[in-house]
């Protein structure tokens, strides 16, 4: 197992521990089989859509600041000379269904940790009806001309 | 190459103020996200590094002996996480949700400016 795949998992129980119930999901996407690629875990809430995603970086920055404390993040640190590219994506329920192209290019490729109500798994199931995975992102398989595709 | 990095930034956050005004506020989370990558450039070629990558703010630890540029690194990883979530997801595809509102543009455009100035100002003090 990779070393920024062992920090996700150290975030993913800070954040199991910091939310409680109120967490509905966790999923993990990114290069995992990579120190150097890039990262992300992906927590689901219910009633978060109003939250706008620049302040969900304050979510970001606090609890990546709370992982720099941890020996495996200094291990990382003394290790590759920089800090990991591993970055929280905050979602609604809601918009794990909406088709934002970052999100969704994250989802069809997640692998889900925590999904207690079904939320992600439906959400995934959803997005890979209407997207197909691609080696640069992903495709809507578009025939043709004039042919309009709502996700 | 840091001095070259600080005018690239400051032609940033004229494009910031530009972008506010035409109630663009996507626009000013896209030039802050590339002050942030300017300033970490700058402060690694101030300290004698030379980083290739997608994620120059991660590399700031590489900053070090002078208690000054070390706060200033933090304080771009800092900004460099909160900006990264607003300027991947873009604006266009959102429904019910928001990228960011007027008033945090509004905060974050002012704030640029004022990085920008602490920038020069190390860039000075650095060569004293």
């Amino acid at each position: 197992m990779t070393l920024i795949l062992r920090l996700a998992g150290e975030l993913s129980i800070i954040l199991l521990k910091h939310y409680g119930p109120r967490l509905k999901g966790l999923a993990v996407s990114g290069d995992l089989s990579n120190d150097l690629g890039s990262v992300y875990l992906i927590p689901v809430f219910e009633n978060f859509e109003k939250v706008s995603f620049f302040s969900r970086g304050e979510l970001n920055s606090y609890f990546l600041s709370r992982l720099a404390m941890t020996e495996l993040y200094s291990l990382y640190v003394s290790r590759y000379g920089k800090e990991p590219s591993l970055h929280l994506v905050p979602l609604d329920v809601k918009e794990t269904r909406y088709g934002i192209p970052f999100v969704a290019n994250l989802l069809l490729r997640a692998r889900i940790l925590y999904d207690p109500k079904g939320y992600l798994k439906k959400a995934v199931e959803f997005l890979a009806k209407h997207l197909i995975i691609t080696p640069y992102g992903f495709s809507m398989s578009i025939s043709g001309k004039g042919e309009v595709k709502e996700v | 190459m840091a001095s070259e990095k600080l005018l690239q930034a400051m032609r940033l956050v004229e494009e910031a103020s530009r972008a506010y005004e035409e109630g663009d506020n996507f626009g000013v989370v896209i030039r802050a996200y590339r002050i942030v990558e300017t300033l970490s450039q700058f402060l690694l070629y101030l300290t004698g590094h030379y980083v290739e990558a997608n994620d120059v703010p991660n590399y700031l630890v590489l900053v070090k002996g002078w208690q000054k540029t070390e706060a200033f690194a933090r304080k771009l990883v800092n900004l460099y996480r909160k900006l990264y979530l607003a300027y991947k997801v873009e604006e266009s595809s959102l429904i019910g949700s928001v990228n960011i509102r007027g008033t945090e543009a509004k905060q974050l455009k002012e704030g640029l400016r004022s990085l920008v100035e602490e920038a020069y100002q190390i860039y000075d003090e650095y060569h004293n």
